[in-house]
């Protein structure tokens, strides 16, 4: 296989571990412990001062805030982006974040604040049954910015279900006949990603859903492997042969799942290599993100984008020699016909 | 709506003319709403300790997947089989497939539904509109007696060929539904998706029986059996809650239960529903050609468990609301626009299941519908929390164990709320679809608000069950412990899932991307434990205040409706005299002679 499916041997050693080894000085041992020791210290507290409990909840919630910006900061968050279109998602994303905290605090904030508000005089609250124009408000606003949020999605929703005419109306699968720059078919089976590219010297297939359940013998196959070039709009045909798997590309923002018995099209953009300049390779890895049984957490593959097209093309071209020379060298030793697709190596 | 209506003669005269039954008619095979009610708590507390062993097993491989669990398989009996030698103690990735969807299926199907709609629902439903039983009691007994099939089958499956299911709660074809149909029951798409997952449908079908008895027999006992003066609009929160539930479920449920039939005859009989014409190749062996459409299943799937996401929900909205009044001894602010935002929950609920599907093979257009439907149903949810707040604003706050806990179900709703809004943006939804963000959102709102709603509920109301109070020093600190360490085991899968961490992983530290937040797995494990630990507080409470509890008067928290005009606990039909209701069940505070009014009072 090209990819090695995990850095890990697929069944360990059989040595057996000797437990677990906790280290607690390491902060993630440790962190739950102070904080059950802060929980029952508030429980002690509040034998005698019963408003203390309105700390427990003001600590967890400026936790989660402080956590969250704090995870945003360094980073243990989304992944590096890899196109325009992630970033449409990400922008999303971040609006959506910057209206929910503001709820986030103001509701945390209200609640902690009744907890230490005076109690009323002799003890009876007044007997309020509610009041119309404070539902009306708490209704319409919250009401409106649903709506904007609802509109504001919509655009990226079409673009990555690859409406290309930039309208609002995402296309149905059967009307994504676009060959775009590059076609590959990507099929999926338990467990590995099977990629199947045209054969580099023919001509662009005309109809990519006709293409896409038509292999032929001079297309070059790949396992676990996503090529393309930067600024590549490639069109991808997700297939499976037996369960549902869900193609997963973090980088890209991009998900989706393969059915059995349909073609799915999809779209991607590709809008950054990962190649640098130096010839390393940042790693762009995929994943399955659609159970599809014991393997599923092995169904680890990558995209390359070559910086530019000829790479890309040299690439391809490469790895159809290879090919070739292999189906030959195969033929001639055992007098069998070539190798089914995609179990090369 | 509906007047004062007088309870029909001839139920009446059947439940009080009831001779006494003996031991097993009066405990077993009760028809008492009462004690059906309570055998389900006891069952859903049980299930509850299986369901969380279960959780803890998958996060200690997911913080710790190359450590051995050797030490456990002495504990655990049957454990060891799952332990293949080569793995060096560990369990086999297969094994671990399994302990995911057991531990959601025994969660949702037998701890949260049965806890909400079958413990509070029967105990309550008829004390608090005042009637002596339910409308059909012997239909209310079968129903929990159709649970025990699905206890038995599920927890049978643990011990069959190819052990329990392993193929998600959501049990996805062709994965779930292959069968090798030779007789063997084994399946070629995974080791724990043969006879297992057999078991897994028809317990489902079981379950999805028992509760359809239950919700005919609520919607009945609403409409009808009312005490005289029980208006619609007068009825406590937790009744409407329950009501609006049963009808979820009588809608919503046929379309699991012929799911599941469908998928017990593609795996037994060979039918196709879910199989592509193309068929399904596992290796060398095929299924042969089918006709049909795992995306079908996706659909009947969802078009129930949405609805059923709030199945799990409501009720708990409701009892924690009655149980905030109560606390801020001040009225429920905004009665109305709670109902109607119930309603609306219920109402749009059924129009959002595709909302799980957005990356899945459905046509994009009727995507797009979704996203607009998905996101409107944030706003009944949004309404509530506001009236919640407002209820407080200005109370006189005591702070018992039930409050806490109904606080604590308040604060956290929020955060499961507000991240459903990040996935009612699609492409968003698309991104964390599938990752630990899910896994942190289900449990927002279904452990820490739905069970500390249930926290709440059992603490409040175990005077009235049992005639003795639980704890109140244990209750806290068990609120306190859960609180903060439910939000460190759960709080940091969401910063896991914008990292893009998949969900039903059995190693994440395979990949390259994910192998920074190994730590974060790691303190969530801990986390965990601790969480689990902290359970122990309350079932040592609960079975040791049925006993040594301090005993309870009839309205122990000072309480209006009518549940507490009984006894505690009331006996066999409920009221010495058929109460009259003349007001709403939220008449707290004020200027009058004290600071509440049962709704029974005429002053
Ligand atoms: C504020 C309103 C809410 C919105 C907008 C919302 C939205 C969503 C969406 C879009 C998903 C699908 C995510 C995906 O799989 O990609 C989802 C999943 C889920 N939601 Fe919600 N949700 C809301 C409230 C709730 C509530 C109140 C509950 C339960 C009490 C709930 C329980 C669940 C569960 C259990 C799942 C995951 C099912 C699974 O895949 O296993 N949600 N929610
Ligand atoms: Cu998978
Ligand atoms: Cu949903």
């Amino acid at each position: 296989m090209l990819l090695d499916p995990g850095t890990k041997p697929a069944v360990s050693q059989a040595t057996e571990t000797t437990g677990f080894a906790f280290n607690w000085a390491a902060p993630e041992h440790a962190l739950p412990l102070v904080l059950t020791a802060v929980a029952f210290l508030v429980w002690l507290v509040a034998f005698k001062f019963r408003k203390v409990w309105a700390a427990l909840f003001g600590i967890n919630a400026a936790i989660v805030a402080a956590y969250t910006t704090w995870s945003a900061r360094n980073n243990y968050w989304m992944p590096e982006i890899a196109s325009e279109l992630a970033a449409e998602v990400d922008s999303l994303f971040n609006l959506v974040l910057f209206l929910v905290t503001i709820f986030f605090v103001a509701t945390q904030a209200v609640l902690v604040y009744t907890m230490v508000q005076k109690a009323p005089e002799g003890g009876r609250a007044k007997s309020v049954h509610g009041h119309h124009i404070l539902e009306l408000v708490w209704t319409v606003i919250p009401g409106a910015l649903l709506v904007y949020v609802a509109l504001a999605q919509l655009p990226t929703w079409a673009k990555m279900k690859g409406q290309t005419a930039g309208t609002l109306v995402p296309v149905g699968y059967d009307a994504a006949t676009d060959a775009a720059d590059l076609l590959v078919t990507v099929t999926g089976k338990q467990w590995e990603w099977r990629m199947r590219y045209a054969d580099p010297s023919g001509s662009k297939p005309a109809n990519p859903l006709l293409w896409a359940s038509t292999p032929a013998a001079t297309d070059v196959h790949m396992v676990n492997e996503l090529h393309a070039w930067q600024g590549a709009k490639v069109r991808m045909m997700l297939r499976t042969t037996d369960v549902i798997h869900s193609f997963f590309l973090p980088h890209f923002r991009f998900k989706q799942d393969m059915l059995p018995g349909k073609t799915i099209p999809a779209l991607l953009y590709t809008d950054k290599s990962n190649i640098n300049a130096d010839g390393t390779e940042r790693l762009w890895e995929i994943a399955c993100a659609e159970l599809c049984g014991g393997n599923h957490y092995r169904m680890r593959g990558k995209v390359v984008i070559h910086p530019d097209r000829a790479s890309f093309n040299q690439w391809l071209n490469d790895q159809k020699s290879r090919q070739s020379a292999r189906k030959e060298s195969l033929a001639a030793a055992n007098n069998t016909p070539a190798i089914p697709a995609g179990n090369e190596e | 709506m509906s007047q004062t209506r007088p309870i029909p003669h001839d139920v009446t005269a059947h439940v009080a003319g009831h001779q006494q039954p003996g031991f097993i008619g009066r405990y077993i095979f009760s028809t008492d709403h009462k004690v059906i009610g309570i055998q389900y708590l006891f069952s859903a507390v049980l299930f509850l300790l299986v369901g969380g062993g279960l959780a803890l097993l998958v996060r200690l491989q997911v913080g710790y997947p190359d450590e051995s669990i050797g030490i456990l398989t002495r504990l655990i009996p049957g454990l060891a089989r799952h332990i293949p030698p080569e793995w060096g103690g560990r369990m086999s990735p297969e094994f671990y497939t399994m302990l995911f969807t057991m531990h959601a299926t025994v969660m949702i199907f037998l701890v949260i539904i049965p806890w909400l709609t079958g413990a509070f629902g029967n105990f309550l439903i008829p004390l608090m509109i005042g009637a002596k039983d339910m409308a059909f009691p012997i239909l209310n007994m079968l129903s929990y007696w159709f649970m025990w099939p699905a206890f038995g089958l599920l927890m049978a499956s643990f011990f069959v060929d190819g052990g329990a299911s392993g193929v998600g709660w959501t049990a996805y074809p062709t994965l779930s539904s292959a069968d090798l149909a030779d007789g063997s029951f084994a399946s070629p798409a995974a080791r724990h998706a043969g006879l297992g997952q057999t078991l897994w449908l028809l317990a489902v079908f079981f379950s999805g029986v028992s509760s359809m008895m239950g919700s005919v027999n609520y919607i009945t006992t609403v409409l009808h059996l009312r005490a005289p003066g029980m208006t619609l609009l007068r009825m406590p929160l937790t009744v409407w809650s329950l009501f609006i539930t049963a009808i979820l479920q009588a809608v919503a449920l046929p379309s699991l239960t012929v799911a599941a039939i469908m998928q017990l005859t593609d795996k037994v009989f060979g039918t196709v529903f879910f199989l592509p014409p193309g068929g399904a190749q596992f290796g060398a062996w095929s299924t042969g050609a089918g006709g049909g459409q795992p995306l079908l299943w996706q659909h009947l799937f969802w078009f129930y468990s949405h609805p059923a996401v709030y199945i799990m929900l409501l009720p708990a909205m409701g009892m924690v609301s009655d149980i905030l009044a109560v606390f801020s001894r001040k009225p429920l602010f905004g009665y109305r626009p709670m109902v109607y935002s119930m309603s609306a929950i219920g109402g749009l609920g059924f129009i959002v299941w595709g909302h799980h599907m957005f990356q899945s093979g459905m046509d994009p257009r009727i995507g797009a519908g979704f996203i607009i439907a998905t996101i409107l149903i944030a706003l009944p949810s949004a309404v509530k929390t506001f009236n919640w707040l407002a209820t407080l604003w200005g109370a006189n706050i005591q702070f018992t164990t039930p409050m806490l806990n109904a606080m604590g179900f308040i604060s956290m709703f929020v955060i499961g709320g507000l991240s459903g809004i990040f996935m009612a943006v699609a492409p968003v939804d698309v991104n964390v679809h599938d990752t630990y963000f899910i896994v942190a959102h289900i449990h927002y709102v279904l452990f820490l608000s739905t069970l500390f709603g249930l926290f709440a509920a059992t603490q409040f109301w175990f005077p009235k069950m049992f005639g003795r109070c639980m704890s109140e020093p244990l209750g806290k600190l068990h609120f306190a412990l859960t609180f903060i360490l439910a939000n460190c085991t759960f709080y940091p899968m969401h910063i896991l899932g914008i990292g893009g961490h998949p969900r039903r992983y059995f190693d994440p530290t395979l990949y390259e991307f994910l192998q920074p937040f190994q730590p974060l797995n790691r303190f969530m494990t801990v986390s965990a434990i601790l969480l689990g630990l902290a359970q122990l507080i309350f079932l040592a409470n609960f079975f040791f205040s049925l006993f040594f509890g301090k005993k309870a008067s009839a309205n122990p928290w000072d309480s209006n409706t009518l549940e507490w005009q009984a006894p505690s606990p009331p006996p066999h039909g409920n009221f010495e005299t058929t109460p009259v209701v003349v007001r709403g069940p939220y008449e707290y505070g004020g200027e009058g002679a004290t600071d509440h009014l049962p709704q029974t009072a005429t002053a």
